[in-house]
Formats: C-alpha cells, structure tokens, sequence
C-alpha cells in the first residue's frame, strides 16, 4: 500500500485554539487547518504512514474506534491536503 | 540633541529648500526637503517635538515634495514627491502637498524596511504591553487611535506596526494621526485642543487631516513594547460596544492579509507573527461611542495586572 508523506520538509506548523497555521516555505502559502487536519498533517512531519497506520494511532489518539468512517473521513482529508500541496502519495 | 521646534517658522522653511533637514522617526532618520511653504508649516507644527540630527548624518530615506517641473506648474498646480529622486506617485494638486509627504513617507518605510514585519495596523502601549489594530480602511483604526493616545495610552503607530524580525518586539514609530472625513470633527470635539494640520479636501481619500502625535510618544519612540493584544476594531454607527475573542489562528491568518511583506519575508514573517500572536490575545472589537471604547480598552488593560 502506498504511504502518504508531506510533500516537502519545509513545512512550519503552528497550533492555537484547536486550530492549526501552515506555513509552505517551498510555496509561499499560509493555510489555515481545522484540528482534525492539523493533526493528520502533524503526524506526517512526524513520520510517513500508510492510511491504516494513520487510523490506527489517530483513532487512539481521539479515543475513537478505528473504523470504516474514520478512515474515510481521514481519506477525505488527506485529499484536501494534496490539493493544497501540502501532502502526497508514494 | 536639537528639534524641531527649535527653528523659527523662516528657518526651517530655509533649511528645507536648501540642504533639507535629519528628522528622527522612530528607528529611521529622513533627509527631507521642500520648498513648499505648507510642507514646512506642517512639519513646524505636527513634527515640532521631533529630533533633528546633523547635515552630515546618515539617512534612510532621502525624499523632496515640490513642484513638477512640466507646463502645469503655471495651469493648475501641482506637487509631487520624490524618494531618492524617484517619484512613487502621479503629482497631486498642489495644497495636497503636506498629506503628500505623509504617504510618500509611509510609502518608504513600508517598501523598504524589511527587517520588520510591518503590518497595516494602528499599534498602542500601555503599562508594557501593546494593542495591535489592524484594520482596513473605513473601520474607525485610526479615529480609535487617535482617541486612545489622548487619553493615555502611548501613540507607536497609526499605520505602520513594525514587529522587529527576531525578537517580535514592536518598534515604535511615531507620527501624525491620519484622519478622514466625519473623524475629523468627531476628534475635534472629542478632544477640543487637539492640535490638527488644515483639513485639506478632494484627495484620494475624501478630506484629510493630521494630528500631532503626544510629545511624550515621540520622547519614548527609542523604546519598544511587547505584543499584548491584537484587536481588529469596526465602527459601526449606533452599535453597542462589544468585545469578542477570536481564535489565535484566526487572527493570524487576517493579520497575515493586512502585512505589507509577510510573504516577502518567508519564514522569517511566519515566525515572527507567530511570535506576535502567541504573546496575543485577540478579539473583534465593534463600536460607536469613543468613550465606552477607551473604557474597554483600559478595563482590559487593567485586567493583564491581574493574571
């Protein structure tokens, strides 16, 4: 299975209030993430993982049952993330 | 060291159509010139408490407001502003010439001096701690502005908020309050000896006038503040005051939209307003009354002495 990764390593994170600030130093881009996102984007800075890798710990994480909706909402995520070029799919 | 007020109305006038003069704003020294009468007048009354260095100092900026030298010189005059011998601007009509100045040095310090961050943004100080307004145009910044440093609160900018890369300490830069429009009369009434420029009318922003910063903002322009509050302010006719949190995110992002070089800065901006907004709390500010809004203000203040 392919594994999602952030697009580029320069990448500067910041969290407030739930939210989340991105900022793409390869783009210029600032973007402004939900905590839900922040997190998934936090986690690939963090480390490279398959989307099940990914259910699995942020399901823990948010106390969550790691189920079929969960990864279909992370899916979605990940696919606005691309959008903004923040992430990809190796 | 020497200021303004120092010079008879004929000497200043006399040393700015000839070598011009060294004014000290803030961290950055002018070489202004002008032969233009109301140019030296505006600076006599609006620039009085200002420091004046030595001819042979060295200057950030080097800028001229005078005349075009085209055949409208004798049809309708007009004047124009130069920096470094560049004119930034179309001429404007000729009694536009002290609001002229304003802009161009507005102009200088926001296309050029890149070791700040420099946000669109009013920016005061009390007790240690600064309020960070930025605002667009319309929102009642700078007549907000004008009313709180008349009551207390030190001026570090009406426009201009530099935020020094690095240590996101803010820089001040004290200078005339830019008013437009009703906020004229308003702050006349508000504040019957405030001391105002003329009101000159048809620019491109209605009918402006300025108003001299405290002489006190100006002695204190050496010392900077620390990011206290970012406020995003709206005047909004009969509205009841109210003060309401925003998310820090949020704030970020819309004070990120009001810089003039955020992106320019890269990494350096996103750091440095991080800084800010990490040292901030911020809140959507609606209002329509000046006192309740200064009494908000110093209730806030008041209340960071009790954390």
């Amino acid at each position: 299975m392919k594994r999602w990764l952030v697009s580029n390593s320069a990448l500067l994170l910041r969290s407030w209030d739930d939210e989340f600030v991105v900022y793409n130093e390869s783009s210029g881009d600032t973007h402004l993430l939900d905590g839900v996102a922040g997190e998934i984007l936090q986690a690939l800075i963090a480390a490279p993982a398959e989307i099940e890798a990914l259910v699995t710990s942020l399901g823990a994480k948010w106390d969550t049952d790691p189920s079929a909706e969960l990864h279909r909402q992370i899916e979605r995520i990940l696919v606005d993330l691309q959008a903004l070029a923040l992430v990809e799919q190796r | 060291m020497p200021v303004v007020s120092t010079l008879t109305r004929s000497n200043l006038h006399s040393r700015l159509v000839n070598d011009g003069i060294y004014l000290q704003t803030g961290p950055f020294v002018t070489h202004v010139q002008s032969p233009i009468q109301s140019v030296a007048d505006g600076i006599g009354l609006l620039y009085a408490d200002y420091p004046l260095l030595g001819q042979a100092d060295f200057a950030d900026f080097h800028v001229c407001v005078q005349r075009p030298s085209t055949v409208r010189r004798w049809l309708r005059p007009q004047v124009t502003f130069l920096a470094d011998g560049l004119s930034p601007y179309k001429p404007l009509p000729f009694d536009q010439a002290f609001p002229m100045l304003e802009w161009g040095l507005n102009w200088c310090v926001s296309m050029r001096a890149h070791r700040y961050l420099i946000i669109h943004a009013a920016v005061i100080e009390k007790g240690g701690y600064a309020v960070i307004l930025p605002a667009p145009p319309g929102s009642g910044k700078s007549t907000l502005c004008a009313a709180l440093v008349s009551r207390g609160w030190r001026l570090l900018s009406d426009e201009l908020t530099l935020v020094r890369v690095g240590d996101g300490r803010l820089i001040p830069l004290p200078r005339p309050i830019s008013l437009k429009n009703a906020s004229i009369d308003i702050m006349q009434r508000f504040q019957p000896d405030i001391v105002m420029s003329p009101a000159v009318s048809d620019t491109v922003k209605g009918t402006v006038a300025h108003v001299k910063a405290p002489a006190d903002s100006v002695v204190r322009s050496q010392e900077a503040a620390a990011p206290g509050w970012v406020i995003f302010p709206q005047y909004l006719a009969g509205a009841a005051t109210t003060l309401e949190p925003m998310p820090k995110s949020r704030g970020f992002m819309q004070v990120a939209e009001s810089c003039f070089n955020y992106s320019l800065l890269g990494r350096n901006g996103f750091d440095t307003l991080a800084q800010v907004i990490q040292a901030s709390d911020c809140y959507r500010f609606t209002y329509s009354v000046l006192e309740e809004a200064i009494a908000t203000f110093d209730a806030l203040e008041a209340s960071s002495f009790s954390l």
